[in-house]
């Protein structure tokens, strides 16, 4: 839950903010598909529910997410190395503990972690999967993450302006 | 087809005065650029778009360079960009990176021109000195103070430079509290603290409206038409007369030469259809990396070697803004509750620089030192996240990262310095086109090989020192630097250096192409050396300089 006195300090620029975002950019889908049933358990683990800031799913991070995997102005190779991580860690997890990453218990992933972090590819790929996390965290709205600016709230962030109005397409510079 | 006076490649600081001063002298001017035609009402503070995604600069899958590193052992190390992710794009719009720069304006010193004559040589350097003086550039760079829009304010120090006019025609732009606290540090340190020029209006000037203090300015478009920006200060200018066009999406692939004048210029339109330009002068303008890969994918049979290249001079001494960064933290813990609010204020700029050791003496000789910006980390959020990931080389999780990173934005603030010094021009630092890779249009890239000069590093590192004391001195903690030869792919010049000997240089002291008589070149690749300065301001005065040869040469045709 997001203190109240956090929301008070937003100032008059955030009530500018849209009652509700235009999501284009997110996608919405069922998290049991892969590789988001695990990455979406790897984000409660990075970034979890405490009393003041606000949760993956609040973000709607793994929403987010797909819009990357989405996004024409990343590199193929980069969302291939989402998916392989996503499967490497399931593989260590199979390893350690016979189970996928999303069905252990929490001690046990964070074992998993420990171990995975040490690996060159582990900590290039939760680094990676970080960024998106806190693209999501810190976007404008209008990404369809960063939820009702709970990100700004929690960090006492003012957007620069004018904000965007929409997402950006990488077609809309090629229109002009 | 239309015969145009003047044909411009490019759109930026090397291209804009000349379109503006040509096109206000009733010549007509076609302005090619290769970027879409952005104005303010397209430019927003959306960093996802902006830095994360890099729309302004192409896709590294379409476009890309070959870079080459040495190695240790001497060796070449070779690889895309696509596949690195080497990015040597600037701004890939109308108006060029200008769009994008912070709008540091500091002009170059009468030694820079003479740095041969007055520092000596250098092993392993090809330092020379300019065909033309400071004091010949000089009235084009009160030009664009007064026509493109600087502000600041003039105070002396040892170092400052003649001027011909008392101070700068706009005051500076609003100031963040930290400024005093720096004037303090080095007043009890004995530095000079100078205000920092700025190409930023802090008023509606000009035509343009006045800064937003929006806190997100480098990197950036101008939602405002604040910053002195190659399209808002002078394309729309030039666009009003009538007789200035400007054509966006437009790729220039060739141009066409005879043994002494060029006669054509050929690019791909938005649908990909080829098209020809014919103009009385020519002038390149595409930054210099791309200015260099142009001139050499135009050889012809009169130019076996690409236009410009007849001593194989194009495309060698290729340099960079030498330096690094550097940067302390400021801790609430640390400061009155006054100080934490000034300390917090957001959109002002911090407008400050040293120049106490653009010459410093070591070893008992005169070294070449530079310049150092301060300002504070850049605005954007999900950068200054990341950078809190680690702690003493650990990587955080849950609710330590959380405590860190509410820490970090809430109850702190990074402040940060820039140093500028020379980047030595060496035969080992050039441009070439590399045939075996094709861009989207299927025109060899550019190839870029690296080297940063030792010296660089040492001048570097002397003048971190001196912005570590600063930062000391005003109660920051946690101070580091980041000092090394990596080039900054936004402050990049040489490769078409002007001189008087066609054997030692690509352009005559005008910038017109040894033995070519109607072909220009106009962005930072005519310059031998870069002064230790960002290069803007020198690009915009020696465009303004150009323009004026070239309307004596139009006169006479």
């Amino acid at each position: 839950m997001i203190e109240r006195r956090t929301f008070l300090l937003a100032g008059a620029a955030l009530a500018l903010l849209p009652q509700k975002s235009e999501a284009a950019y997110a996608v919405n889908f069922t998290v049991l598909e892969s590789p988001y049933q695990t990455i979406g358990m790897l984000h409660r683990d990075l970034f979890e529910f405490s009393a003041s800031a606000p949760s993956p799913v609040m973000l709607n991070a793994l929403g987010y997410l797909g819009g990357v995997m989405n996004d024409p102005r990343i590199e193929q190779s980069e969302k291939q190395f989402i998916l392989n991580g996503a499967a490497w860690l399931n593989e260590q997890s199979e390893t350690d503990f016979k189970k996928a990453y999303y069905h252990l218990t929490s001690a046990q992933r964070n074992r998993v972690l420990e171990t995975v972090i040490q690996e060159t590819w582990g900590d290039n790929w939760i680094w990676t999967i970080y960024s998106y996390l806190f693209e999501a965290l810190l976007c404008d709205p209008v990404y369809g993450a960063n939820t009702h600016a709970v990100g700004w709230y929690w960090l006492h962030l003012e957007p620069g302006y004018p904000r965007p109005k929409s997402p950006f397409t990488e077609d809309k510079n090629e229109a002009i | 087809m239309k015969q145009y006076d003047v044909c411009i490649v490019g759109s930026g600081a090397g291209a804009a005065p000349i379109a503006y001063e040509l096109s206000l002298a009733g010549y007509s001017v076609v302005v090619l650029e290769k970027g879409p035609y952005l104005t303010e009402k397209e430019f927003t503070k959306d960093e996802i778009a902006v830095s994360r995604r890099s729309i302004y600069t192409p896709r590294l899958q379409d476009e890309h360079h070959v870079v080459e590193t040495y190695r240790d052992d001497g060796s070449i190390a070779r690889t895309t960009a696509a596949e690195s992710g080497w990015n040597f794009w600037n701004g890939s719009m109308v108006g060029g990176s200008t769009n994008l720069m912070s709008g540091y304006f500091h002009r170059m010193k009468p030694y820079d021109f003479r740095l041969r004559s007055t520092f000596g040589s250098i092993r392993g350097a090809n330092v020379v000195d300019w065909p033309i003086t400071y004091e010949m550039l000089e009235p084009y760079y009160a030009k664009v103070e007064s026509v493109v829009g600087v502000s600041g304010k003039v105070v002396q120090h040892p170092h400052q430079e003649p001027r011909s006019t008392k101070d700068f025609p706009y005051p500076p732009t609003w100031e963040q509290p930290i400024s005093k606290w720096f004037d303090d540090a080095c007043r009890a340190l004995g530095y000079y603290s100078i205000p920092t020029p700025r190409a930023v209006l802090p008023y509606d000037a000009l035509g343009r409206s006045g800064c937003s203090y929006s806190n997100f300015c480098g990197s950036y478009g101008c939602a405002t038409g604040a910053k002195g920006n190659a399209r808002a200060a002078l394309l729309e200018k030039a666009r009003a007369t009538g007789n200035c066009q400007i054509i966006p999406h437009a790729y220039v692939y060739r141009i066409d030469a005879d043994p002494s004048r060029a006669t054509a210029v050929h690019y791909y339109d938005k649908r990909g259809d080829a098209v020809t330009v014919k103009a009385a002068v020519y002038v390149v303008s595409a930054q210099a990396i791309e200015s260099v890969r142009l001139l050499l994918n135009s050889k012809n049979r009169h130019h076996p070697n690409g236009i410009g290249n007849r001593y194989g001079q194009l495309g060698k001494n290729l340099i960079f803004s030498a330096g690094g960064s550097g940067q302390g933290r400021f801790e609430h813990s640390r400061l009155s509750e006054k100080m934490q609010y000034e300390l917090m204020t957001r959109g002002a700029f911090v407008n400050r620089s040293l120049q106490d050791w653009y010459v410093y003496h070591r070893y008992g000789r005169p070294y070449k030192g530079g310049t150092i910006d301060f300002l504070f980390e850049h605005a954007n959020p999900t950068s200054r996240a990341l950078r809190e990931l680690y702690a003493d080389g650990k990587m955080l999780r849950g609710k330590q990262l959380q405590a860190r990173l509410e820490h970090a934005f809430r109850h702190a603030r990074i402040f940060t310095y820039e140093v500028f010094n020379d980047w030595l021009p060496t035969d080992n630092c050039f441009v070439s086109v590399d045939e075996s890779v094709k861009d989207k249009w299927g025109v060899p890239v550019g190839s870029i090989r690296l080297f940063g000069h030792p010296h660089d590093i040492e001048v570097g590192n002397f003048l971190a020192d001196k912005a570590e004391n600063v930062l000391r001195q005003m109660g920051a903690v946690e101070i580091s630097r980041s000092i090394s030869s990596a080039p900054p792919p936004n402050l990049v010049a040489g490769g078409c250096r002007f001189g008087c000997d066609p054997k030692n240089s690509v352009l005559d002291p005008n910038c017109r192409m040894h033995g070519m008589d109607n072909l220009y070149v106009s962005d930072a690749s005519f310059m031998p050396t870069g002064g230790s300065v960002p290069y803007t301001w020198t690009i915009y005065a020696n465009a303004f300089r150009v323009a004026e040869r070239i309307r004596t040469k139009l006169k006479k045709l």
